[in-house]
């Protein structure tokens, strides 16, 4: 197998390599090896980390996983709130000028991988926009920094970046959910009331529209996890995707199992949350 | 039929032609551009690096190594190309045999498949792309072959469905009934009745690959060095980022042009066929 462990000779005290063999039985059979593997990750214990000394596994997620749902969570915010604000505009203006202009919005989100405009943005508004502030107030004072995790001014285009993707499917889904919402019984009901059509849309439409939205929050958090792999590296954001692209590159073995195991378990997680919390909202849906 | 309502579809939708226009000019020049250029993509000219766009012969400007980005983009959109049709193809394929299988047969065989394809779908096919590709190396081959065994389950999970839908039928019963065997049912009735789902699902396989394979690459965890998709040349302009911009733009620009005619194109089809 190419990489495999040991295989090159790089100075490993024997010490180290004795400890390791014996932690991790590498003397005995394969399949033991793996039930000794499994083992320890049931008791917690991913291993310790190949390239970065003395640190577990364990720690670097502790370190990395608060960054990274940091930042997932300001990217998802920025999603939900921008992507049903513009979903509504859209679903108001159907086929007018601004419905038009939010479906392009969306394309641009839907088919442009994160990573492009991610990139795009750090050159745009990072570089030339930041650099031409500094410039022309003639002060030190960064606008949106280039790269790092150290303050609100850092957070801000890594996190709008991410929701972008997510904020295109939330915009697409609000409107034509709100389309449907506004064409139901009870809205006629409403109309025959005497309501407004603001009273309309924002007591009976919007409150109603926003549950499809909740069925693909699973979905759309763990694209938004997977996005941040490349974000974090565009604007160098210490999180796990950071950490798991560097030890892949360095065939730090225990660091790469370790994060894909986690960040597994974390999908799958979400995935289970939303499902439940979907049923609890919406009563028309039961979990066999 | 299928593929005839598809193509009706597309020439009638001005923005599905241009988008699929270009997508063949793409393929085409990707693959007559020595013709176009003599430069190729791996010899480093160390007198002639950083020319930025229009310098000379070099349209798209020259790289660190001097290399024409021109070249390393074509030989970028053969290798990225390759790989999104390769694994939407693969992928597609094992989706229609598991899925097939899976329906055809029922009860207890289809219960246990279908728990199989929902253990490979709750887990990112990208982290287990990654694993593999640590274990496996990072040639062409072994990312489409990472991609194609992560990502069949969507198709598995239709063509199941349609599996299903299609054998209660009353024309595959009475096949069934006249003694046709289940590979003869899954190869005369299902698969042809199921064009249409399985062309809309190759459409949007295909992008959907495209950008794993530039992901992974813009990581720095696919293609390796001299070759380089489009994934990988913007890895390798991004550092030079700040300086010299079209290094990365131009890479990205194609990425992104090529994921929306994809998109179009496969949205214009999904909607003609109600896939």
């Amino acid at each position: 197998m190419p990489g495999e462990l040991f295989v090159v000779k790089k100075n490993v005290p024997p010490q180290v390599l004795e400890n390791i063999t014996q932690k991790y039985g590498l003397d005995r059979p394969k399949l033991e090896q793996y039930f000794i593997y499994l083992g320890n990750v049931v008791r917690g214990d991913l291993g310790i980390s190949m390239k970065y000394t003395n640190k577990s596994v364990n720690t670097i997620i502790s370190k990395a996983f608060p960054v990274s749902v940091d930042l997932g969570l300001r990217a998802l915010f920025i999603a939900l709130s921008m992507g049903i604000i513009l979903g509504i505009i859209a679903a108001l203006n159907k086929n007018k000028p601004l419905d038009d202009i939010t479906l392009f919005i969306s394309v641009i989100g839907v088919a442009v991988p994160g990573f492009v405009l991610g990139t795009l943005s750090q050159y745009l508004l990072c570089y030339k926009l930041t650099g031409f502030l500094s410039r022309v107030t003639g002060s030190s004072f960064r606008l949106f920094p280039v790269s790092g995790w150290k303050g609100f001014s850092y957070t801000l285009v890594p996190s709008a970046v991410l929701a972008f993707g997510a904020m295109a499917i939330i915009i697409r889904m609000m409107r034509s959910s709100l389309l449907d919402v506004l064409e139901l019984n009870y809205i006629v009901n409403a109309k025959v009331k005497g309501l407004s059509s603001r009273e309309i849309i924002t007591k009976h439409g919007i409150k109603n529209a926003l549950f499809p939205i909740v069925s693909v929050l699973g979905p759309l958090s763990v694209s938004i996890l997977l996005g941040s792999f490349a974000i974090e590296k565009i604007f160098s954001i210490p999180g796990l995707g950071h950490y798991l692209v560097t030890s892949v590159q360095e065939k730090d073995y225990t660091m790469v199992i370790g994060l894909s195991l986690f960040t597994s378990l974390i999908v799958i997680l979400v995935n289970t949350i939303t499902d439940i919390l979907y049923s609890i909202m919406d009563p028309r849906v039961q979990l066999k | 039929m299928f593929v005839s309502r598809a193509v009706k579809a597309i020439v009638q939708n001005r923005i599905a032609v241009t988008a699929l226009l270009f997508l063949g000019l793409v393929f085409i020049v990707s693959l007559i551009y020595p013709l176009l250029s003599e430069y190729n993509y791996y010899a480093h000219n160390l007198d002639n690096v950083f020319l930025p766009p229009f310098s000379g012969k070099h349209v798209f400007g020259t790289d660190n190594f001097g290399r024409d980005l021109f070249v390393r983009v074509c030989e970028g959109a053969k290798i990225s190309l390759k790989i999104g049709l390769a694994a939407a193809l693969i992928q597609t394929l094992i989706g229609i045999i598991y899925g097939c299988l899976s329906g055809v047969y029922g009860g207890i065989i289809d219960e246990i498949m279908m728990r199989i394809a929902d253990m490979f779908h709750s887990i990112p096919s990208l982290i287990i792309v990654i694993l593999l590709t640590t274990f496996m190396g990072r040639s062409e081959m072994t990312i489409i072959i990472a991609l194609s065994i992560t990502d069949w389950t969507g198709m598995a999970k239709i063509m199941r469905g349609q599996t299903l839908l299609l054998r209660e039928m009353e024309f595959v019963q009475s096949a069934k009934v006249l003694g046709v065997g289940n590979l003869r049912i899954i190869t005369k009735h299902i698969i042809p009745n199921s064009m249409g789902a399985i062309l809309v699902n190759v459409m949007l396989s295909i992008p959907a690959a495209i950008f794993a394979e530039a992901f992974l690459s813009f990581l720095g965890l696919g293609i390796e060095i001299p070759k380089a998709s489009w994934g990988t040349l913007a890895n390798e302009g991004f550092v030079y980022a700040s300086s010299y911009p079209w290094l990365v733009i131009i890479p990205l620009s194609f990425i992104a042009v090529i994921m929306i005619c994809f998109y179009v194109i496969g949205d214009t089809i999904k909607d003609a066929l109600g896939g």
